[in-house]
């Protein structure tokens, strides 16, 4: 089920309607009802494949559970309580292999990446292997799968391994409700596409009992509205431009193919942070809070900072996961490039199987190292609290801004070849064509608008929400609103991109 | 809850309202307006047209068959339904729609292109149709749009998605700013434009075509044309002109020719195929390499009904 359909227009006041008003009365209810719906929204799209979130959660459960007792049974002492997170294992952590814990970490990583392995890179890994034999000259026979990429597998997936890894380190204790759990795993706001929650944040909301709070219900609407503008509106409309270019940029000219990469760019941001919002929102509809998964990314001053505002969940799930188990900074320089190396190419890799996600992540890699080298990429933790950037500071955000569309040109490519192809061609016919097809002024207009409202809103988490005196805040609500039936791309059903992830 | 609950539905209300309001604005500007050939639906579904002849078929008839020189040649009334961008299933629909609103034609005359039998993904400018909703015919032939979800045609403004342009053009029919299109002459558009292309450059741009037949969408049309011929309509295939260098591109246009011959002696039905007449030569009567403009109109029309009349002696 699409959060931009109309099934999910008439599925969630549903829900919300009989989550406060039937359930309301029991905890326990709320959570069963709620893995109902997410259930359900799932399995609008293919049914068949909810037999592998059960299964994920049920293993995850399971070993968590068993984590748990081995923990208790060999008194080993640290600390498996209250939810916190400590950086760095304990001692006694790194200990666990004698107790046997380690097994059960082992069969959920093996169990959730093999599902990831199989489901996602099987064909990859095929493909890949042949065509390396083929170039000592070999010609194998290795053949394919026909295999269905399930919906949102790759975010849940790291969101219930995040739970298993946190058992296992006793930052969590394991929870013995397997409702809650499969709920957690499940949640429908979030389930296929993000923000990857930690069990830590997520978790144990499902067992505090939920009151609907008027200001959270209120600004949940507001994200929800935001999202769908940045969605229908921001992305949509800059895909009907980005897509054709694309797929023709052998015969595009160069500024054609500068004005799809940036494009892409604001296309794949509106696209997912306004999933990211509307998930958002809708989870704060049922009384939850969700993490923030972007922060004005396009306006970062470096590469560093730009991953510290970009799809935050997953950045901060493999530093937490990959990079600092790696060892993070605190080891030798040759380690630390090599970590961060590791961690953008598997986080190039987590996107997709193709060589392109890997190429976008190196890429990134190869921005980022320099900066770390010189010891700036803490430079910019702080936004500045001016109304305008200064030169300095438009200038570093155009730089970090190109570099990074230039990034998107492999994200977006169908093989590297084509990305290459399409930077090649940049510089071949400049000129743009006669019949050049642009955003409309209307739309123009609507992205002016949209990076204006970023930009004013960009500390706070949501510039709908921050708006001062009714007579000006309900007329913009109803305006965002009319702006979204108006100016949105409706008939041609979008997907979001991160679905494919 | 219940302040957040009142607060949402007097929002929501409001909204809806706002959104009604302007839907119907949009709406009643587009069905007035001379936008694409939103007046002779409006003829179409008010009824009343009550011609002889009845030119059927995609752009090709509606810029190429001039009902005011049809008139003149045959002493007989005329209408134009040809749907620009249209194949067979659509033109069927719009066909079926003209006959339960108005009087029944003594002669179709279908103007049939070599891209009339093939699939095709979507209805080419299907907004023009969005007014019109309420006809089933017409919720038919949007339902044609393998890419659309139906159910967005519910939605108001949205409903006009698809040429986000039309939304303003609704909206602006009835100010000084309204955009002008040609007016449709007894559903005929005509085109005074010129085509300068160098004949040496034609297959660069269009290059070698082949045409696939839906060979059930054409049993389906022979089987409409056969209930048509029952119900005392008489029938006339007719392929226009393609300017020459254009029609010497078309790969299969023969094994198509032969199929339409073929069908057209088992019906009984007068085929005229002009697609490489003397006309086709002249690159000043087209305006592009599959129309002709007003000029090359008139020449088609005088030999096209010249030859009828001859026959007829």
């Amino acid at each position: 089920m699409l959060f931009n359909s109309f099934t999910f227009l008439l599925f969630l006041p549903i829900v919300f309607l009989l989550y406060w008003f039937v359930f309301k009365k029991s905890l326990k209810l709320q959570n069963a009802f709620l893995l109902l719906a997410s259930y359900v929204f799932y399995g609008w799209w293919d049914w068949r494949f909810l037999g592998l979130i059960i299964a994920s959660s049920a293993v995850d459960y399971f070993c968590g559970l068993k984590m748990g007792d081995l923990s208790i049974s060999s008194n080993t002492g640290h600390r498996a309580s209250d939810n916190t997170i400590n950086q760095e294992p304990t001692t006694n952590n790194q200990l666990s292999w004698l107790n046997g814990r380690n097994l059960y970490l082992t069969i959920s990583l093996l169990f959730n990446l093999g599902l990831l392995a199989f489901f996602k890179y099987f064909n990859f890994f095929i493909e890949s292997a042949a065509d390396l034999i083929a170039t000592i000259g070999f010609q194998p026979h290795l053949s394919t799968l026909n295999i269905i990429l399930p919906v949102g597998i790759s975010f849940y997936t790291f969101q219930t391994l995040s739970y298993s890894i946190d058992v296992y380190r006793g930052n969590l204790k394991p929870t013995k409700d397997p409702i809650a759990f499969f709920t957690f795993v499940a949640f429908f706001p979030q389930l296929v596409a993000g923000p990857i929650e930690r069990a830590s944040n997520l978790l144990p909301q499902f067992f505090t009992k939920r009151k609907f709070e008027y200001q959270q219900g209120s600004d949940g609407m507001k994200l929800i509205l935001w999202g769908l503008f940045k969605k229908m509106v921001i992305a949509d409309n800059c895909a009907l431009v980005v897509n054709p270019i694309f797929e023709n940029y052998q015969t595009a000219s160069g500024l054609e193919l500068i004005m799809g990469a940036i494009l892409f760019a604001f296309q794949i941001y509106g696209d997912f942070s306004g999933y990211s919002d509307i998930a958002i929102g809708v989870a704060k509809l049922f009384g939850f809070d969700l993490m923030t998964n972007f922060r004005t990314p396009y306006f970062s001053r470096d590469i560093a900072e730009f991953w510290r505002r970009w799809h935050i969940s997953l950045s901060t799930w493999f530093r937490d996961y990959v990079y600092i188990p790696l060892g993070g900074s605190r080891v030798s320089k040759v380690k630390a490039i090599r970590n961060i190396f590791i961690v953008f190419l598997v986080s190039g890799f987590w996107h997709g199987a193709n060589w392109t996600f890997i190429a976008w992540g190196g890429i990134h890699a190869a921005l980022f190292i320099p900066i770390f080298l010189v010891g700036k990429n803490r430079a910019h933790l702080h936004e500045g609290d001016h109304l305008l950037p200064s030169v300095k500071e438009l200038f570093q955000m155009l730089l970090t801004f190109a570099l990074v569309c230039i990034a998107w040109v492999f994200f977006r490519a169908d093989t590297v070849g084509d990305a290459w192809g399409y930077l090649s061609r940049v510089f071949v016919n400049p000129l743009l064509p006669k019949n050049f097809v642009w955003l409309g002024y209307d739309i123009r207009i609507a992205l002016i608008l949209f990076l204006g409202l970023e930009w004013v809103g960009r500390y706070q988490f949501n510039w709908l929400a921050r708006l001062e005196g009714k007579w000006f805040r309900y007329p913009a609500y109803i305006t965002t609103g009319f702006l979204i039936v108006f100016w949105g791309v409706f008939t041609e059903v979008k997907e979001f991109i991160y679905f494919q992830f | 809850m219940n302040r957040f609950l009142f607060k949402l539905f007097v929002l929501s209300s409001l909204f809806a309202c706002i959104c009604f309001g302007i839907d119907q604005l949009i709406e009643n500007g587009i069905k007035t307006s001379s936008y694409r050939e939103i007046s002779k639906w409006n003829e179409v579904i008010e009824g009343g047209i009550n011609a002889d002849r009845l030119i059927v078929g995609s752009s090709r008839a509606l810029v190429q068959f001039d009902p005011k020189i049809i008139e003149e040649k045959t002493g007989q009334s005329c209408y134009n339904l040809g749907i620009d961008g249209s194949t067979y299933p659509a033109q069927r629909k719009i066909v079926e729609l003209y006959l339960e609103k108005n009087k029944k034609p003594k002669i179709i005359e279908w103007s049939i292109d070599f891209t009339t039998f093939e699939n095709v993904e979507g209805i080419y400018r299907f907004e023009q149709f969005i007014p019109f909703l309420h006809e089933p015919k017409i919720k038919e032939i949007l339902a044609m749009n393998q890419n659309m979800d139906l159910s967005y045609l519910n939605i108001p403004i949205a409903r006009f998605d698809n040429n986000r342009t039309i939304k303003y053009k609704g909206l602006l029919s009835k100010t000084r700013f309204k955009h002008t299109y040609p007016l449709l002459y007894k559903g005929y558009r005509e085109s005074e434009k010129s085509w300068n292309v160098p004949e040496n450059q034609i297959e660069k741009l269009i290059g070698e075509t082949s045409f696939e037949i839906d060979m059930k969408m054409f049993d389906d049309f022979i089987d409409f044309v056969t209930s048509l011929q029952t119900q005392g309509i008489e029938i006339r295939w007719v392929i226009s002109p393609y300017f020459s260098s254009t029609e010497l591109l078309f790969t299969n246009k023969k094994s198509i020719r032969n199929m339409l011959n073929k069908h057209a002696d088992q019906l009984n039905i007068e085929f005229l195929d002009y697609s490489f007449d003397k006309i086709s030569d002249q690159q000043n009567l087209f305006y592009n390499g599959t129309h002709m403009n007003k000029k090359g109109v008139s020449v088609f029309m005088i030999q096209l009904y010249s030859f009828e009349n001859k026959m007829l002696d």
